[in-house]
């Protein structure tokens, strides 16, 4: 049992192992270079500080889709404030923004006992639509002296240092330890005392955050607000997440570092594919294949134990 | 045990996958390391022009499952066999994709990047690598974009469909169809395609003394055309005619039903743009009149003045701008035409039309002649020259 | 016929990994019996009847039925040596009607042409129905509407509805109402009667003793000792389960109900759930209040507003002077609750015994929003040393321990966070005798140390035997209230429960 169990947990670890080294051998060693390294780091930075985030919603059962057209609306709202105030306010403003859309999907889910994840796809398609509105005339650039933020050594830092913060939060205080037991079963953690809306609605908040940082370093690193800002993070933060191993209901199973894998293993899929020259339609298939792999191989076998 | 078995699964399957790729070619300008990798030898990749270098060439389309796209990588797949070049396809649609698809694509060593959205930021990284970049099909999205890339050495150009050209032509063959009230509908104004036809057809009504536009709708939910269109049917008693600037997403089947309806199939004509599966059938049975499209070509001839500066001799003295045009088709003969010559075996531009302009063969090519070349597309023009090629 | 042997198990053995579930076990059961089994968990009972019935094959050994080798691979196959088997768990199928619940599997009989009959299968479910003495069911309502009990009879129906020789009932009536549980005791009998033969595993030993005309005995895989009807002695069959006498006494000794005196938690016109309506009551320090009833009486509904889990429509919730009104009112107040549903409301099954344990203290475990793992494993692991916790390590999930062990992390987890107050809804459901002792003895050792504690059960000799006092609920109002009595017996109570 325990062994198994080790076996489980660290299969998303092997996997993206497996996957670096087959990438480099097949590329004959291109793909180890220093700059294709950093090619990676970029793509894996966006995606797993929003995995830190979201990996707070989905430990506690939920899931947030409204994070794609959050992260552009954040975006536009960056870009707009730049124009009258340093970065350190329009990212002050945006957060401001990350932590409204947080308590807005939870509360409407609250208040109107739908669950959570729906609102939050209502939220993300506002949010496209006002991006969409707000870029139709033009796209919003940043000065060029924002651009500086789109820095390796920066992001290491950050990246460290939102990490460092997610672990803590999730492994060592009652927030991440209330989300789990959440997730495991909602019924049991109210009656042992958890404030399981109050829990809940500190999630998508956390979520709204971490997005919003997300946000500014995807500003940096493109240059404008496009309408297409953000487009498709829900769904890369999502399979980035089961593919580190996540459980996708949450509960005890759930970890931090499947974010930090996951991401990273994203980043390796979609950049080792393409340097593989591997036909599109097939890329598809393959991304599709692998993610089926871990989600089995990481499932519990829950119900249809009839005999303990 | 169904862990280990599970393990022993990912490492082969995703190693058969990755190994049973296609369109990955040899590497040769790769180190010449002992431990290649077999990669299916694309037999089409030993190609008949050996003696033109390898030219490594990253395409970048929104998806590809769609029409469009298959039909670009089709054609490209066909030059890549008579060019001797290796294409990398790729996908990207927001604005951090395609920078990240850049960066992956330069990582693994293109020389010529093609996109269909570019951004600053992608020419940056293109430039630092010394990487050619271009962008097909669409206008670049704003105009102080297009002077800042300018302002690169290794941004070659864009090609576009001249809309503002298509929009002239539909009114004029409305016109010579028979239509005199007309209305215009479209998606809301931002889009530079639509809103280029917009001003082509307003401009070529104008011209006409006798021709009119009785009613305007714009409207970024397609599926409100048609009722739309009802509106007008029951205010205007002689409204007979409809330019749908683009009719893919719902938008022509919106406006199409609500025609049926209103039982005005073939009294009210109809042009719209985009060529779609049930076009010929709407044609056919006289509920679509003129209908443009078929400029999947676009990619392909960029290319031609891309490679002539990747391969060292420019056709230009900086970026250039590469002009396309719509085919119309209105009768069942067009179509018949079309499927034969423009979606039938032989592509609308043969390799050995193309050769003539490029400097490797012909080093007398010039861009101009090229552009004028290009800017006679049209249904007739390759029915003529291709007849007697095609069954 | 009656004297004919219908099943034979010989050495019948079963390995789970290292685990030995089985040795070597014998069983036979004549025809026109009705067969009690009996063990502790971990003796090898559901095993055993889930060998017979097809679910698991076993290791080793050989089965015969009315003289015909019996091996099934699956239950279907099983079925066609006409065995049909009740489990505890949901056995039915959500998302279809009752009738395809009924005949799930079968529903060749009903086809013709490949298109199935629909009528023909309401009216043989209705049929099914009747014959087992059903007729408030419809065949074609959906099976998600029916409750839990209904969900029950009719799979009760499906599995009498192929007219089987043996009939396993595998711990199902813990779950069932008095109604539920006679449907299924005149199935038993009349199976009996026609010469079939019923075999019936429950931990309840008065519900064995009363319906079963002979019991056998399991302890740690093996068969200890049939015994036949005379031979049926409650005392003899816990000392040949659990392999020794057991020393002192089942519930409490003494009669001395004296309490603290002070009111710890009261209730006052409290109306909550479906049926309680301005109940009242006091729970005195040192004292155990017994909350007795059949189960739709809204005697549950006591024990969730005491908590503060279930909002109430009228009155309150007061411990001492402060108003309960949610689960983190009633847990600053020292109160604990161990719900019924173990298992969906007591411990999250799928996390380790260490964070079930700690899940109610990490208030109080955090130094300035750090909680560290060493305070909680030293927590987790004291938890498991007070009640004996039988596991390999405090980091297995909940889901891997017997019942018995579940109840007692559930217990764990309020003991470790200092309650003073324990509200205990049926504490020894479908747990085995061993547990049930140290269970029984661990609530009377905790009102020696001054807690009070709320037992709501259904089981009558339980509450007779542990309260200080009893109150009685019928339809959804105090009936009467007992005080403790030697001479208080159950008929005394169930006047007052019907």
């Amino acid at each position: 049992m325990k062994k198994g169990q080790s076996l489980h947990k660290g299969l998303p670890l092997v996997c993206m192992i497996f996957l670096f080294l087959c990438f480099t051998v097949i590329t004959g060693g291109r793909f180890l270079s220093g700059n294709n390294m950093e090619v990676l780091l970029n793509q894996a930075f966006g995606v797993l500080v929003a995995s830190i985030g979201a990996t707070f919603v989905y430990a506690h059962g939920g899931m947030d889709l409204s994070i794609a057209g959050l992260s552009g609306f954040c975006m536009c709202m960056i870009a707009y404030c730049l124009n009258y105030v340093n970065w350190f306010w329009a990212l002050l403003a945006a957060l401001a923004v990350g932590v409204v859309s947080g308590i807005l999907t939870s509360g409407i889910s609250i208040a109107m006992n739908i669950p959570a994840f729906i609102v939050s796809i209502c939220m993300g398609n506002i949010w496209r639509g006002i991006v969409l509105t707000i870029t139709s005339s033009s796209w919003m650039e940043v000065p060029a002296s924002f651009l500086k933020f789109d820095n390796w050594i920066i992001k290491i830092i950050t990246m460290i240092v939102l990490i460092i913060t997610g672990f803590y939060i999730f492994d060592f205080t009652r927030i991440g330890k209330d989300m789990k037991a959440i997730g495991g079963s909602a019924e049991v953690a109210r009656l042992s005392g958890v404030r399981v809306t109050l829990e809940m609605l500190l999630a998508y908040v956390i979520m709204g955050i971490f997005t919003t940082i997300t946000a500014f370093f995807t500003l940096a690193r493109v240059g404008v607000a496009s309408s297409t800002a953000g487009s498709g993070l829900d769904m890369d933060v999502l399979i980035a997440l089961l593919l580190g191993g996540l459980p996708l209901t949450g509960g005890a199973g759930s970890r931090m570092i499947c974010a930090v894998v996951g991401a990273f293993s994203l980043a390796i899929l979609g950049n080792g594919l393409i340097l593989c020259g591997v036909d599109p339609k097939v890329v598809d298939g393959i991304k599709g294949a692998v993610l089926l792999i871990v989600v089995f191989a990481t499932m519990k076998k829950k119900e249809g134990q009839i005999i303990t | 045990m169904k862990k280990i078995i599970t393990l022993l699964l990912v490492c082969c399957m995703t190693t058969c996958a990755l190994f049973g790729c296609g369109s990955a070619g040899t590497n040769e300008a790769d180190v010449a390391d002992e431990n290649t990798v077999e990669t299916d030898i694309n037999e089409e990749n030993v190609s008949e022009n050996a003696e033109l270098p390898l030219i490594k060439v990253g395409f970048v389309c929104w998806g590809y499952s769609d029409l469009l796209s298959n039909q670009y990588k089709n054609y490209f797949d066909y030059l890549a066999e008579n060019m001797n070049l290796e294409i990398t396809y790729a996908t990207a649609y927001s604005s951090e994709e395609h920078i990240e698809t850049t960066e992956n694509l330069i990582s693994k060593g293109v020389d010529v990047i093609l996109d269909y959205d570019c951004y600053d930021k992608m020419m940056q990284l293109c430039e630092a690598k010394g990487v050619y970049l271009a962008q097909y099909t669409l206008d670049i999205s704003s105009p102080e974009l297009k002077q800042q890339l300018e302002t690169y050495s290794h941004w070659l150009g864009y090609s576009v469909c001249d809309d503002y050209e298509t929009g002239c032509r539909l009114a004029e063959l409305m016109y010579e169809q028979g239509c005199r009230n007309i209305a215009t509908i479209a998606i809301a104004p931002g889009s530079s395609a639509a809103d280029q036809r917009w001003n082509g057809v307003v401009d070529t009504v104008a011209k006409y003394e006798d021709m009119n536009i009785i009613a305007e709708y714009r409207n970024d939910d397609t599926g409100e055309f048609g009722a739309a269109v009802q509106n007008m049917i029951s205010i205007y008693s002689d409204f007979d005619g409809i330019i749908l600037m683009g009719g893919s997403d719902g938008a022509s089947d919106s406006v199409l039903q609500a025609l049926e309806i209103e039982n005005k199939i073939g009294e009210i004509k109809l042009a719209t743009v985009d060529i779609e599966e049930t076009s010929r059938e709407d044609v056919e049975r006289g509920a679509l009149h003129v209908i443009a499209g078929g400029q999947y070509p676009d990619p392909v001839m960029l290319f031609i003045p891309v490679y002539n500066a990747v391969t060292g001799s420019p056709m230009t003295d900086g970026p250039f701008t590469l002009y396309g045009k719509n085919l119309f088709l209105e009768t069942e003969e067009d179509f018949e035409n079309y499927a034969k010559y423009i979606e039938g075996d032989v592509f609308p531009y043969t390799f050995d039309e193309l050769k003539e302009y490029l400097r490797v063969y012909n080093p007398d090519a010039t861009f101009e002649d090229f552009a004028e070349f290009y800017a006679k597309y049209d249904i007739e023009e390759v029915v003529q020259r291709h007849a007697g090629m095609v069954e | 016929m009656k004297n004919e042997i219908l099943l034979v198990c010989k050495k019948i053995s079963k390995n789970f990994g290292s685990t030995c579930a089985l040795k070597e076990a014998d069983l036979e059961i004549p025809c026109g019996d009705i067969r009690g089994l009996i063990g502790e968990n971990g003796s090898g009972k559901s095993t055993l009847s889930s060998i017979i019935s097809g679910v698991q094959m076993a290791d080793s050994g050989e089965m015969w039925i009315k003289g015909e080798v019996h091996h099934p691979r699956s239950m279907l196959e099983a079925q066609k040596h006409k065995i049909s088997m009740i489990v505890q768990e949901t056995g039915t199928i959500p998302g279809i009607t009752v009738a395809a619940n009924i005949f799930i599997g079968q529903e060749k009989m009903f086809s013709s042409r490949g298109i199935l009959r629909i009528r023909k299968m309401m009216d043989a479910a209705r049929r099914a129905l009747e014959n087992i003495g059903v007729t408030d069911i419809a065949p074609d309502c959906p099976i998600d509407a029916l409750n839990f009990e209904n969900r029950k009879i009719v799979e009760i129906a499906r599995a009498m509805a192929g007219d089987p020789d043996l009939l396993i009932v595998d711990e199902t009536t813990t779950a069932l109402s008095q109604r539920g549980r006679q449907i299924l005791y005149n199935i038993m009998e009349k199976m009996a009667d026609d010469g079939k033969s019923v075999l019936f595993i429950s931990h309840d030993m008065e519900e064995l003793m009363q319906v079963c005309r002979s019991i056998t005995v399991l302890r740690d895989g093996v068969m200890v000792k049939n015994l036949c009807q005379e031979e049926m002695e409650i005392e003899r069959i816990k000392t040949l389960m659990v392999g020794r006498e057991l020393s002192g006494n089942y519930y409490r000794a003494d009669y001395d109900s004296s309490h603290k005196g002070k009111v710890v938690l009261s209730g006052r016109h409290v109306t909550c759930g479906d049926i309680l309506e301005n109940f009242d009551f006091d729970l005195h320090g040192g004292e155990i209040l017994g909350i007795g009833g059949l189960t739709d009486s809204g005697m549950h509904d006591v024990g969730r507003a005491a908590f503060g889990a279930s909002k109430l429509l009228t009155g309150e919730i007061r411990a001492g002077n402060k108003l309960i009104k949610n689960a983190s009112d009633a847990i600053a107040a020292k109160i604990g609750y161990v719900p019924k549903n173990r298992d969906t409301e007591s411990v999250i099954l799928d996390d380790s015994i260490l964070n079930n344990i700690v899940l109610p203290a990490l208030k109080i475990l955090s130094n300035k929003s750090y909680i560290s793992p060493v305070k909680e494993s030293d927590l987790a692991k004291e938890g498991v040393d007070a009640l004996s916790i039988k596991c390999r390590e405090a980091t297995q999930d909940v889901r891997d321990l017997s019942g018995g062990n579940r109840q007692k992390v559930a217990v764990a987890k309020w003991i470790m966070n200092g309650t003073e107050i324990f509200i205990m809804d049926c504490p020894t459901r479908g747990i085995d005798i061993s547990v049930k002792a140290y269970l029984y003895q661990l609530i009377y050792r905790l009102k020696t140390e001054g807690k009070s504690i709320m037992m709501i059960s259904e089981e009558m000799t339980e509450l007779i035997g542990m309260c200080d006092r009893i109150l009685i609920v019928k339809d959804g109002r105090l009936s009467h209230e007992f005080e403790r009595s030697e001479t208080l017996s159950e008929n005394d109570i169930i006047q007052y429960m019907i």
